[in-house]
Formats: structure tokens, sequence, C-alpha cells
């Protein structure tokens, strides 16, 4: 190990700090801060700001993404979802190879040490159903008011990630959400929304050959520019993450309007689990059919257990339960080695959470904030067009 | 920082508070974008660090310490903003508002053949530390602070400033070093 001399360390350090902006994005930072302070009250909570700022988000949502939403797609199986354990199975089961699914008084205790490791910022399956935000309650709230999780005491409060951070952005139909969904941890009865799990009969978790078919029978009818990428809604899939090996770019793709996380790099693949993946060799420009392209890096991201996150990751393929949002339209001359099969965005990794005894989640619970909502639900898929420059 | 708009501003006037903005809102933009690494991130950042030093201006007892009090304020927004793109992090689809490294290299007067290690191996090593950590390194190399500031900045004595510096250097250099096996 060698430490980077001051002059080296202080060169990087002001590279990525850049030059002191100019006029004019200082005046427009100053602008926009001016226009979100104009709608926070001194001393207010956060939860009201974030009505406040809820406009800002939404004009930032405009210019990142286009959402798109199509109501239910039926998707065809294609030997069907692998069966996962039940709410009922006993809780606290820490074995990795059977997905998690959280019953609602399961997600209760989870949430009420939302602030906490190991729950924070964790993604969890629960088999519970959403609620949309009440917003006869809270009149010109939408968007930006949570929803909730329906049967919630004390209330779990339900977000829509921005647009601005995330690609995926569903929402939360009038009728709700029915369950499974996918949620992601963010503090005390507080959840961030990546979507309802699709599935069909009494599964959540999907081999890959099954996701790869039943991506194929997706509708591709939406309008496709070149500078752009279609996603579709987020799915649980048991597989294999592997890694290319090393730097790998034997063909040029152009300069411009790539798409930045699917060119020449260092690989990621999803593979399916009765298989032996070791790594994409170096040189190669096919990969078998019934392998996944995610975007660069993404096995040096996931690989490691987010139960211990500071772990140095192998080389071996690590199985487990991944978020996949598969891209249903891209530009292949624009995504190296993405031709042959399909593409998808690794989003986050499934591990078990433990569950907390009542006693431990309960003197941790707030004091609900929200009345109860209305339910019936429709399962809705949400779909996006993300810029890809 | 300017005692005087600080407490006109605790006491809610707006216009100080503006003034307050307008004087640091270039500085914030920078730490933020070293320690985010992302121009859109660091924008978001920064007007939330702006919005929750208003909203919370008035818990603030002794506004001689400001800086320490809303340098904090930075790092959490920071944090959050990762928090926020922890899982995709890797997927830049709005690549056009985030320079590259060799673009953002320009104009800093930095000679890009005379860095040893590669601008992406540095960043890929820097995003793998804390956020504190992150933010130290930034005060004392980008901004170029003596360590005495930068402790009473984050309210820590000096000879705290210099055991993190190494630590951070050391993390650093480990992170570097896994990245090149």
């Amino acid at each position: 190990m060698k430490e980077l001399d001051e002059a080296t360390l202080r060169d990087h350090v002001r590279r990525r700090a850049g030059e002191t902006p100019d006029r004019g994005v200082a005046d427009r930072l100053a602008a926009a801060v001016q226009t979100r302070v104009g709608e926070v009250r001194q001393g207010s909570t956060p939860l009201s700001a974030g009505w406040a700022i809820a406009p800002m988000r939404a004009r930032l949502a405009l210019t990142a993404a286009l959402v798109v939403a199509i109501s239910l797609i039926a998707v065809p199986l294609a030997g069907g979802p692998l069966p996962s354990a039940s709410s009922s199975a006993p809780p606290s089961s820490a074995d990795p190879s059977v997905l998690q699914e959280l019953s609602l008084s399961e997600l209760q205790r989870v949430v009420a040490l939302g602030d906490t490791q190991p729950y924070v910022d964790r993604i969890v399956v629960a088999d519970v159903d959403v609620a949309p935000p009440p917003a006869e309650a809270i009149p010109g709230c939408i968007p930006g008011c949570p929803g909730s999780v329906v049967g919630s005491s004390p209330r779990i409060m339900v977000y829509t990630p921005s647009a601005d951070t995330d690609i995926l952005r569903p929402t939360i139909p009038d009728a709700g959400l029915g369950g499974p969904v996918i949620l992601r941890i963010q503090g005390v009865n507080e959840v961030e929304l990546i979507g309802a799990a699709p599935m069909d009969v009494g599964g959540v978790a999907w081999p890959v050959r099954s996701f790869i078919t039943a991506v194929d029978r997706m509708p591709r009818t939406m309008e496709f520019a070149p500078n752009r990428f279609t996603v579709g809604p987020a799915f649980v899939v048991d597989t294999k993450l592997a890694s290319g090996a090393g730097y790998f770019c034997t063909l040029e793709t152009p300069s411009e309007q790539r798409i930045a996380e699917f060119q020449c790099g260092v690989t990621g693949w999803l593979a399916p689990v009765d298989v032996e993946p070791t790594t994409i060799l170096d040189g190669s420009s096919g990969h078998p059919a019934d392998w996944v392209r995610v975007q660069n890096g993404a096995y040096q991201h996931f690989a490691a257990a987010e139960s211990s996150p500071d772990a140095t990751p192998g080389t071996e393929p690590v199985r487990g339960f991944y978020v996949v949002i598969p891209v249903l339209k891209y530009n292949a001359t624009m995504c190296f080695q993405c031709d042959a099969g399909a593409v998808a965005i690794l989003y986050g990794r499934l591990e078990p959470v433990p569950i907390p005894s009542g006693s431990a989640a309960c003197s941790r619970a707030m004091p609900a904030m929200i009345s109860a909502s209305s339910r019936g639900f429709d399962h809705m898929t949400q779909w996006l067009v993300g810029r890809s420059t | 920082m300017n005692r005087e708009l600080v407490e006109a501003a605790r006491r809610g006037d707006r216009d100080a508070f503006d003034a307050l903005v307008r004087q640091e809102v270039a500085g914030v933009y920078r730490t933020a974008l070293a320690i985010l690494g992302s121009a859109a991130d660091a924008e978001e950042a920064t007007q939330d660090a702006f919005v929750s030093a208003w909203r919370n201006l008035r818990s603030l007892r002794e506004p001689e310490r400001f800086d320490a009090w809303f340098g904090r304020i930075v790092v959490n927004a920071c944090r959050m903003a990762l928090r926020h793109r922890r899982s995709v992090r890797e997927i830049r689809i709005a690549a056009d508002e985030a320079p590259s490294p060799a673009e953002r290299i320009v104009g800093t007067g930095i000679d890009p053949e005379a860095i040893a290690i590669g601008a992406d191996a540095f960043d890929r090593a820097f995003e793998q530390l804390s956020v504190e950590d992150r933010h130290l390194l930034t005060v004392v190399y980008a901004e170029d602070r003596p360590l005495e500031e930068v402790g009473r900045l984050l309210a820590i004595p000096v000879g705290t400033v210099k055991s993190r510096l190494s630590r951070a250097r050391t993390a650093l250099a480990n992170a570097i070093d896994r990245g090149s096996r």
C-alpha cells in the first residue's frame, strides 16, 4: 500500500471539486435556494418541508425522465417464478437461499428501527398493500406526498423516489398498489417505493431464463429515440452475479450519446443459477443467450454482502436475489455487447434482515401522522423513458 | 462568515439569509461536488443544505459557530444524496449534467499528465470513503485551509484533525490499492 503524496492528492481533490462555478451557476443555485426557502417556514419540520420542495423535484423529474404509465400488462410466464418463502414463514430467517418476504407485522417491527443499522437503506420485499396519499386531506400535495402501508399502525409512510437521483420512478396509483412490493427502508416508519414485484402464482423471485422470456414478451410500442432507453418495472431475480475479467474493450463505441455504463469497461452479468459461470473472457464478443448484461461495475458494487459492506469482493459469481430493472429498448450501437441478449440495470441486492422483537420495535415506534385512506387495488406497471446520454 | 448576517437570518430576516446564500453558495457547491462527484447531486445537496439551514437556523444558539454548524448540514445533505443514489450510482443517465473527470480538469491549472494515478481510479477509491472523510480531505486539500481553521470548522481539536486526516489518507490508499489488484 502506498499513500498518495500531498501534491497528487491535492490535484485530485481539486479536480473533483472543479473550478469555482461561474457566476451563472452560482446565481442559478442561489435563485433555486431562494425559491425553496420562500416555500418553507423557518422552524418548520422536514415533513412539511417535503411538500414545499415537491414542485422543484417535479420540475427536475420532467427534465430527467419522462414517465409513461401503462395499465396492467399481463406478463406471460415461462417456467414461472420460483416459489418464495411465505409471509407466514418463521421470522428472523437468515437463510440467504430463501427470499425473505416480510409480513405487515414484520415490516412494522423492522421499520420501527428504520434509522438504525442494519435496517436503514436496506431493500426488502413485503407482502403489504400501499394506499395513495390522502389528497383530500392535504390539498395540492401531489406529487410529493407519501402514501402509506395499508393497515400499518403506527402508519408507515411510503415515498416515491425523486427522479433526479433514480431512473426508477414508480408512482402509487389512485386505487393503491397491491403487494408484494419492493421497498427501501428510509427511516423510522418511512420507506421508499421501488415498485410492485411482478409475480404469478405464489412467487416473487424469477429464474434468469424466465425473466428473459417475460421481458421478451413485454410490448415495445413506445416511441424510441437514439438518446433514450426504455426500462420496465423492477423484478426480483434469483441469479448469479458475475464479472467480466478486467477492463474489456475490443470494439469501438460511438464517442457521443453512449449509454455510459454499458460501453467498454468491466462488464457485469447475471447468469442462471444452474450454470457455473467463471468470468467472461477478454477478447470475446459473445456471451450465452441466457445471460443478462448489467451495467459495468455491478459486480464490484453489489458482490459484497450488504451485511458486511466492507468485505472485498472476490471474483467468484455471487448467487443471490437481486432487484433488476429490464432495459426494453436501447440503441445497440451505443451499448457494446448488448446485442446478443437481454440487458438490464442491476438496482440492488436483497438479503434477509433480522426481525426485531415486538418490544424492541414498539419502544421506537412513532405516532401515526396521516389518517387511513381508501383501498382497493390494481396491479399497475410503471414504465419510463430515461435519457441515456 | 458574516456574524451580523447570521444573526439577522436567525431572527427570520429573509434578505439576510439570501445574502448569506449568495456569499456561501459557490463554496458549498464545490465542496458537495468534490464529495459526490456529480454536478446534479451536488446542486441538489447544496439546495437541500441551505433549505435545511433556513429551517433550523433558530436552533443555532451560537451564531459564531455557524460555519461548523452549517458544515455538518452540508455533510448530512451529501450523505442523503448518496443514500438516494447508492444502488444506482453506476448509472448516470444525465451524464451531460456532470462533466467527465477530464472535462473537469480544464481550468483548474492542473496538468493531467502530472497526476500519477488515473482520475477514474482515484474517484473509485475516493467514493469508497465515508462522507466525513471525503469532507475532511476536501476542506484540507481543495479549499487549502490550515489545520487550525479546519479544526474550528469541524469543531474538533487540531490533534483530532491530524489523526482523522491520517486515517482518511490511509483508507484512501487502501481503496486505491484494492482497486489496482
